[in-house]
């Protein structure tokens, strides 16, 4: 039985879903129906607005998921701070000494929790980077981090729990592809190869690509009858980044000459056929390719140390470059890269090492989050308040694994083997996200949960996979009802929340 | 039955005669039950239904497309549209009937069959999205008219326009219109130096349609 709402309840959405039930009800002809939900619509678009009825007012503009294969050691990146401040058993998996966790005090962090920690394999570059980048930025948004998370079951799989902690949930990219603002192209998965999940639930797939070729083949320009030059001379010539015409066409004259005749609501219709034929003849991958090469220095480097470097076969740099361009050109808003780092088991190195794996992913992985998001705060997009604010004012970055590994090594005294399992982690970068290092591991290898609501370090308090999917999504914006409504009954850590 | 319907219409004469007698006018009235939408706040007495300015509708477009100047989508070229262009309908060059159908929401046509109930367009004028989905169809569509024996719009050849206004806008072309089509063609045989006469011929009266069907004239004539 449908409930009845209150006022404040209703939405464009669930007015138009009711009213179209009861003009259904009614038990008249088609044509009647029909023209009784013009009107309907009609009325709700005027009071509540034209965007999409199933766009979700409150999300983030952009949503960049890093899925790391198979079992990532997240804490190469971003240690605890038992890791940073205890006395060490000798099996605790952890790869930098105690010198090189650099913490961040990141301004508006939640205070309840621990300041975010950094692995510094090499000065200046890398997670190190990452973190004073991070800083530097006061608080424009923010990182959190945990090794605390319960495993659901510590099995290697490509569907991991935290992005679908049961068979019907979307996973979060695909969430936001469906419910964030509109973009030709609102999701896409890079993948060459790499065996991850994008579970898909109730909405659409996200589209796949394997590299830069087919990314952009995405936006190849439509086929039409005339060349770009022909159709100048027809529908005008557009600066193309502004859209401002630069010269006129025969549409235009014609258009002048018919303005003179004062025909009502013409001068409406001239705006709207400005921007239409500008449009007509933007060239979307042009565009895409100018903002790329703006932010990669012509795809040499730029904001991106590395940007070409490949680990696992996938280019890193690369793909969050284009992810990037593709935001400020308003053509894309959600974005998935799969990394494959294998396992781990063997991967027991010295500390501090840059060079072993641990380091190497630490340097590959830091690099490009780092100019991702310098790209972020430099470039603007049509999809954010139109052009006037940087894109780092609205998206939301995650790295996630299947697992995280064991707090200590496995096989007892110093322990030979990086094991399985152990917990899960997270790591979320932007606009609403309270920056702070959440639960702990101890240097004797514990596990510290953190109070959901505070933050604040509770042993007792265990941070399920589902409790991490529900706050993901909360993270991106997405309203407590409908994440409530997909997933009741389950926690959302309103601590990590701004 | 001729009895029982004497029966019924005196009995309602009666009942009429004797709320007459009462004093009591006969006043019909909406039943308060009937079904009929609730809530929604003052969405029913508030806003207007009138928009800004009307532009002509996606089945007069289509049907100028079809019947005025006697064009259907083409078998495309696999090359320069891939079989996922075309059933994207993202192929105006060869399909702009289809192209121009997949967009119609931007022209300003309700559209009710997402497989979303929720993902309703409301009816109304043009958006620039719509502008631009007509501007690549119906230029497309002009080429592929040009390509016929004879082109639908151009009876006495590409130099005479009067046709093609009676055919779009009702009336003949001005002495300055005449001139602004001419240099239409004169730009387009610059810009295509080296093409045979006949090629260059379609690709000037496809130029001249366009600039017509793309104005705000025929727009919101029609």
């Amino acid at each position: 039985m449908t409930m009845a709402l209150k006022p404040s309840q209703i939405t464009r959405r669930n007015f138009v879903q009711r009213a179209g039930l009861l003009v259904s009800a009614l038990g008249v002809g088609a044509g009647v129906q029909s023209g009784l939900m013009d009107a309907i619509v009609k009325k709700a678009t005027n009071k509540w607005g034209g965007e999409a009825l199933a766009a979700e007012p409150g999300a983030v503009a952009f949503h960049v998921e890093i899925l790391l294969r198979a079992g990532f050691q997240m804490n190469s990146l971003f240690p605890s701070d038992g890791h940073k401040n205890d006395a060490r058993n000798p099996a605790l998996n952890i790869y930098s000494s105690a010198a090189n966790i650099i913490p961040q005090n990141i301004t508006g962090r939640n205070t309840a929790a621990a300041m975010p920690y950094f692995a510094r394999y090499t000065a200046g570059t890398g997670g190190d980077a990452l973190g004073t980048y991070i800083a530097s930025k006061n608080g424009a948004y923010g990182i959190a981090t945990s090794e605390c998370v319960s495993l659901q079951n510590g099995n290697h799989t490509g569907n991991f729990a935290t992005r679908a902690p049961n068979s019907n949930a979307a996973s979060p990219a695909v969430m936001h592809a469906a419910l964030g603002p509109s973009a030709p192209v609102t999701g896409i998965e890079w993948n060459n190869g790499v065996a991850t999940t994008n579970q898909r639930g109730a909405y659409p797939a996200l589209a796949v690509v394997k590299d830069q070729a087919t990314m952009q083949a995405l936006y190849k320009d439509l086929p039409m009858y005339f060349t770009r030059g022909e159709l100048s001379l027809i529908a005008g010539a557009f600066d193309q980044n502004s859209g401002a015409l630069t010269k006129a066409g025969a549409i235009d004259d014609f258009d002048k000459m018919f303005a003179a005749k004062n025909v009502a609501g013409s001068t409406d219709v001239a705006a709207v056929s400005v921007s239409g034929r500008n449009q007509a003849q933007l060239s979307v991958l042009a565009q895409l390719q100018a903002k790329y090469n703006t932010i990669t220095a012509n795809g040499v480097g730029g904001n991106f140390v590395g940007l070409n470097m490949a680990m696992g076969g996938t280019v890193l740099g690369q793909a969050l470059a284009n992810a990037a361009a593709a935001f400020s050109a308003g053509i894309l808003t959600t974005f998935t890269v799969s990394l494959d780092s294998s396992d781990w088991h063997g991967d027991i190195n010295p500390l501090d090492s840059a060079s072993t794996k641990q380091g190497l992913w630490n340097t590959y992985v830091g690099n490009a989050l780092t100019g991702f998001l310098k790209s972020m705060d430099q470039l603007t997009s049509p999809i954010v308040a139109n052009n006037t604010l940087p894109m780092s004012s609205s998206f939301l970055l995650s790295l996630g694994s299947e697992f995280t590994r064991t707090p200590n090594r496995n096989g007892g005294g110093t322990g030979g083997d990086n094991g399985d399992g152990g917990n899960n982690a997270f790591a979320f970068i932007g606009s609403k996200v309270k920056s702070g290092a959440y639960g702990n591991i101890t240097g004797a290898g514990g596990v510290v949960g953190f109070d959901p609501n505070t933050g604040a370090p509770n042993v007792g308090s265990q941070i399920t996979e589902a409790m991490v999917y529900k706050t993901h999504g909360s993270l991106m914006g997405i309203s407590d009802a409908t994440l409530n409504s997909m997933m009741p009954g389950t926690t959302i850590c309103k601590a990590l929340v701004k | 039955m001729t009895g029982m319907k004497a029966l019924k219409g005196m009995a309602v004469v009666a009942s009429l005669a004797a709320l007459t007698a009462c004093g009591q006018g006969y006043s019909p009235s909406a039943d308060e039950h009937v079904v009929a939408p609730k809530g929604g706040g003052d969405v029913f007495n508030g806003g207007s239904d009138t928009s800004n300015y009307n532009t002509a509708s996606y089945a007069v477009l289509r049907s100028t497309l079809v019947d005025v100047m006697g064009v259907a989508d083409q078998t495309p070229n696999a090359t320069e549209c891939p079989a996922a262009a075309v059933s994207a309908a993202a192929c105006p060059k060869y399909q702009p009937l289809n192209y121009l159908a997949n967009n119609k929401g931007a022209l300003g046509e309700a559209v009710y069959n997402q497989a979303d109930p929720l993902s309703t367009q409301a009816p109304g004028p043009m958006s620039s999205g719509g502008f631009k989905a007509w501007i690549l169809a119906s230029s497309s569509a002009a080429g592929i008219m040009m390509a016929q024996p004879t082109p639908a719009l151009f009876p006495n050849g590409i130099n005479n326009y009067d046709y093609m206004y009676q055919a779009l806008l009702g009336r003949l072309p001005t002495e300055a219109e005449v001139a602004r089509l001419n240099q239409v063609e004169a730009d387009i045989a610059t810009a295509n130096p080296s093409l045979a006469t006949s090629m260059l011929a379609q690709r000037q009266g496809a130029a001249v349609a366009s600039s017509v069907l793309g104005s705000l004239e025929f727009l919101m004539v029609n």
